[in-house]
């Protein structure tokens, strides 16, 4: 059995050893672990989906004015580029976990570090629209989808540093070779994370920069 | 002396926790305060919840200090949060993986000279640990709640105001629904977490770790819900509508803050569930052969983990509203504060659900025992959890009739609420096929599950009145709602869960509790609880609102109010019965048979209390759970190591051997 | 189905045309978002939602390989078919 660290299925394999300490707990097949634990993260992912659903009926019961949709005024530019950006790094992650898939551990460390800094850019790239839009409104004033701007890139940031602190775990981990091909749960929960946090932005991005008329600045 | 009792406190992981959390919390509050000063906002101000503290509680106008003091003390409770995780023990092994190292196994591994006990105090990944430290703190907090209710009963027995004011009535009821319906959910948590495993045929959850860590983060939370109260309280009621929520004193946030994080504890328990359901039943044990007690965690599941979504969004865009002023429900500014209601009922109808269903499947459960006979219509059953579940998606406008929402909306609401109504008949239907021509046998558990039968019943009996347009919005917000949902929760869940608590005391304890007590127990709360809820109803309709302090004498429903505070003091004197009850029995009770109610479960058939492991090894399911009476109907094959034997001198209440067939048979799991 | 015995590099490939067909997809969205007048549909709201629908399909099938969850030998193919 492989006891690779990052690995629930590595608890099961220390319980083996302990066995005589207990009796009696089998060890559960490292194939059926992996199952729970694909499974135990899918739901988690339709429970979050619930969440960003709730946020997106938010924005669009708020963002509205007697014309229709409004939108907040954003740098269309900025907002191409982090999106491409986060595409980029979702792109590189999923070339990470085949690269691993196949034993190819240059290839891996290579793409999980260039996810990682992409993604740290992506917040950077954030961090600076937030700053640029402060200088105009802040949350509290202007029109309530202003304020809703920060709402939904703030909430969505925080999923976005969660995934990089895993991307980084995983990175570390993946330098000092604890994965390989026939065990890397670690780096494909992260990428699942990491990919849902590019598809909640694919709507975020649309329900931001694209959607509605730019809101008229109240006094 | 000194030197062992703080090594026994060291090794206490609550203890450890408790301070872990509490030095964070001092941390985060000045690693914000440093923040905030650096970027040149207002500071927290220390006098601000001291104030609260000693009284003064009404913020007349939110100032930026009251703001900045709200932040701080709100991260410290953030902080106070993640220390206590730390302190306690949840997250080491996770840590230790993350940074490449091999974990601990999970399990609490008591040093020399340091009692057993300390493991319900501790981290642990035993599911039945899990289970009954859920337990224990469910009953405690529903005591708590119980307490403010019987609080701000006594009074409301009395025209006038006698010794609250409005202030401190308006913070009891809320914190008295709050702590309901947490210690109800940790309530679902115990029953579902002792229960699920053993009942399919597992030696534990699928994520151990995730199971104690979804207990441990439910306590920081209960803690940080009571600190609402000194730090000022909160006049919203449980629902916290926004916009008085966004101005409600500094107690406010710390409701949201501590539902916010509680929802972790619901959606990370629900998942652990549904991946165990999914994957760890013991072979052979088909859908339409799974206990019906899992379908109803299973459905209850269902809607928690998807649900709960929407109570933490609702609940942190009213605390992001207080905190940075983003005016999502300031209708001055662009918002909507009918929003608010919309996503907050997305999760708290179908929450009725998530206890009830788990309530439901306990009285299928006992039913069939003490009735001696199959569960009739088993699939139908099972089946109508799934679509109440399904439809507890659909209903939640019908508490927002007299909202601002489009009346038009009304009318679809009205009819799938009243539509929910068939799969839940359609239980009734089947328990009374149950009951019919049974061979029925009158014990503590039973009472209960009778008793939750004929309140859930009256529950349900009153929805159609509540949820009709014509009269609904006569009702709306009276007594009568009051006793509408509290008849249905004691019923759906509330007895359920004494019944189910007594029904496996002796295969939790391996002991049985005092029978007579159990049935004062029974007579009281039921006598009480029901006197209690028929003088609401009859005060709701007389046009008593919900939520008001007090009333005149000349309203004429001075009487019934007193009757009903009696009824209520009775019920909840008879909790004391409980309590006593089950702490006595637990330790001098006598020694239990290993299937006193001579069940067919899985988990009856192997010692009591459980073994660590549940089983050697895994059974076999070759047959049907409940096919009591029928001659050579086979349910499971248990490894004789597991098959308990039956204690000679044990306490037997159920003494018909002629049908002790239990049908498990003691085979010898060959081979695998 | 071709699908089990893809190596390692048609993998790569895999993953490189899915990258394609998102920027693509994107660069039509930018392009209505940010286009005054539209053919075809009078508000911006549909086309845009089904696009986006369409982009996250595309990441959750073959960047998220949901499929594994009720076909997990696939997989092994996979990493054998090298
Ligand atoms: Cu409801």
């Amino acid at each position: 059995m492989s006891t690779t660290a990052l690995e629930p299925i590595a608890h099961h394999g220390s319980v083996v050893e302990h066995e005589e300490h207990h009796g009696g707990l089998i060890p559960i097949a490292p194939e059926r672990q992996l199952q729970f634990n694909r499974l135990g993260m899918w739901l988690f992912i339709i429970s979050e989906t619930f969440l960003f659903a709730g946020i997106l009926i938010m924005r669009i019961v708020l963002g509205r004015d007697t014309e229709g949709f409004v939108r907040p005024e954003l740098s269309q530019g900025l907002g191409l580029l982090i999106t491409s950006i986060l595409l980029a790094s979702s792109f590189f992650v999923n070339r990470g976990e085949v690269a691993i898939k196949h034993n190819d551990r240059f290839n891996f460390n290579l793409s999980i570090f260039l996810a990682l800094v992409l993604g740290l850019v992506f917040v950077v790239g954030v961090a600076y629209e937030w700053n640029e839009v402060h200088k105009d409104f802040g949350p509290a004033t202007g029109p309530v989808i202003n304020g809703m701007f920060y709402f939904m890139t703030g909430i969505h940031a925080l999923h976005v540093i969660t995934g990089i602190i895993f991307l980084l775990v995983v990175f570390l981990n993946g330098i000092r070779g604890k994965y390989s091909a026939k065990s890397h749960w670690g780096v494909e929960s992260a990428a699942l994370y990491w990919h849902f946090v590019d598809v909640v932005w694919v709507f975020f991005y649309v329900a931001l920069y694209l959607i509605g008329t730019v809101a008229e600045p109240m006094k | 002396m000194l030197i062992r009792f703080l090594r026994i406190l060291y090794h206490i992981g609550l203890v450890r926790g408790l301070v872990v959390g509490f030095i964070a919390s001092i941390v985060g509050a000045i690693l914000t305060n440093i923040t905030r000063a650096a970027f040149g906002m207002d500071t927290m101000d220390l006098l601000i919840p001291l104030k609260a503290l000693f009284g003064s509680t009404i913020w007349e106008a939110r100032t930026l200090k009251d703001q900045a003091t709200e932040i701080v003390t709100g991260m410290g409770a953030i902080f106070f949060t993640f220390g206590f995780l730390a302190g306690v023990g949840s997250l080491t092994d996770w840590f230790a993986w993350s940074i490449g190292r091999k974990g601990g196994d999970g399990h609490y591994h008591p040093k020399e000279g340091i009692p057993t006990w300390t493991r319900y105090l501790s981290f642990d990944t035993n599911h039945k640990v899990v289970g009954i430290q859920y337990g224990i703190t469910s009953i405690s907090v529903l005591l708590i709640g119980g307490l403010f209710a019987l609080i701000f009963r006594t009074e409301l027995a009395q025209p006038g105001l006698q010794f609250l004011n409005n202030q401190q009535y308006n913070n009891y009821i809320g914190i008295h629904g709050l702590l309901m319906i947490v210690g109800v959910l940790l309530g679902v948590g115990a029953l579902s977490n002792y229960l699920v495993p053993v009942m399919i045929g597992a030696q534990d959850m699928a994520f151990p770790r995730l199971n104690g860590f979804s207990y441990w983060i439910g306590v920081p939370a209960a803690i940080i819900l009571l600190l609402s109260l000194p730090m000022g309280g909160f006049d919203t009621g449980w629902t916290a509508y926004p916009p008085l929520s966004v101005r409600a004193p500094l107690g406010m946030q710390f409701v949201l803050l501590s539902i916010f994080i509680l929802g972790f504890q619901s959606i990370v328990g629900s998942i652990n569930l549904l991946v165990t359901i999914f994957m760890m039943r013991a072979p052979g044990m088909s859908w339409f052969r799974m206990p019906i007690f899992v379908w109803g965690v299973l459905a209850a599941s269902l809607l928690q983990f998807t649900a709960t979504q929407f109570f933490g969004l609702a609940f942190i865009s009213v605390l992001v509203e207080r905190w940075t002023n983003i005016p999502f429900y300031d209708p001055a500014r662009g918002g909507n504060v009918t929003l608010y209601q919309h996503i907050f009922w997305f999760y708290s109808h179908p929450t009725v659900y998530i206890w009830v269903l788990p309530g439901l499947g306990v009285i299928s459960e006992i039913l069939p025992v003490f009735s001696r006979k199959p569960l009739f219509g088993y699939k139908a059953i099972a089946l109508s959890s799934m679509a109440i579940a399904f439809m507890g998606y659909l209903v939640w406008a019908h508490h927002m009739f007299t909202s601002a929402m489009d009346p038009f909306l009304r009318l679809p609401f009205m009819l799938t609420t009243l539509t929910i109504a068939v799969p839940t008949g359609v239980k009734f239907f089947n328990w009374i096929g149950t009951l019919w021509g049974g061979k029925i046998h009158i014990s503590t558990p039973m009472l209960f599950s009778l008793g939750a039968f004929i309140l859930f019943l009256l529950g349900g009996l009153t929805g159609p009145p509540s949820g009709l347009l014509v009269t609904g919005i006569h009702l709306h917000d009276t007594h009568w709602v009051v006793a509408h949902f509290h008849i249905t929760v004691f019923g759906g869940f509330f007895f359920s869960y004494l019944a189910a608590i007594y029904y496996w005391f002796p295969k939790i304890t391996g002991r049985m509790f005092n029978e007579f007590l159990g049935r004062v127990h029974f007579w009281l709360m039921f006598g009480g609880f029901a006197t209690f809820a028929l003088s609401l109803f009859r005060i709701g309709i007389l046009g008593m609102p919900r939520r008001y302090a007090d009333y005149q004498s000349a309203w004429g429903f001075g009487s019934l109010n007193m009757l009903a505070t009696i009824a209520a003091f009775v019920a909840g004197s008879s909790m004391l019965v409980f309590v006593f009850n089950m702490a006595f029995s637990a330790r001098y009770g006598v020694k239990a048979a290993t299937n006193p109610w001579r069940s067919r479960g899985l988990e009856w058939q192997i010692a009591s209390p459980i073994p660590e492991f549940n089983f050697s090894a895994i059974p076999e399911i070759i047959g049907h759970p409940y096919d009591y009476g029928l001659p050579g109907a086979v349910y499971a094959v248990l490894s004789p190591d597991d098959q308990a034997s039956p204690l000679e001198d044990a306490y037997t209440p159920l003494d018909q051997p002629e049908s002790i067939s239990s049908g498990v048979v003691p085979i010898h799991v060959a081979g695998d | 189905m071709e699908h089990q015995r893809k190596g390692k590099n048609a993998e790569y490939l895999q993953g490189i045309i899915v990258l394609v067909v998102l920027a693509v997809f994107t660069a039509i969205e930018y392009a209505i978002g940010t286009a005054d007048e539209l053919p075809l549909f009078s508000s911006a709201f549909i086309p845009l939602t089904l696009i986006a629908l369409i982009k996250a399909g595309v990441i959750v099938n073959y960047y998220m390989h949901i499929s594994h969850m009720w076909n997990p030998e696939e997989e092994e193919h996979e990493a054998h078919g090298e």
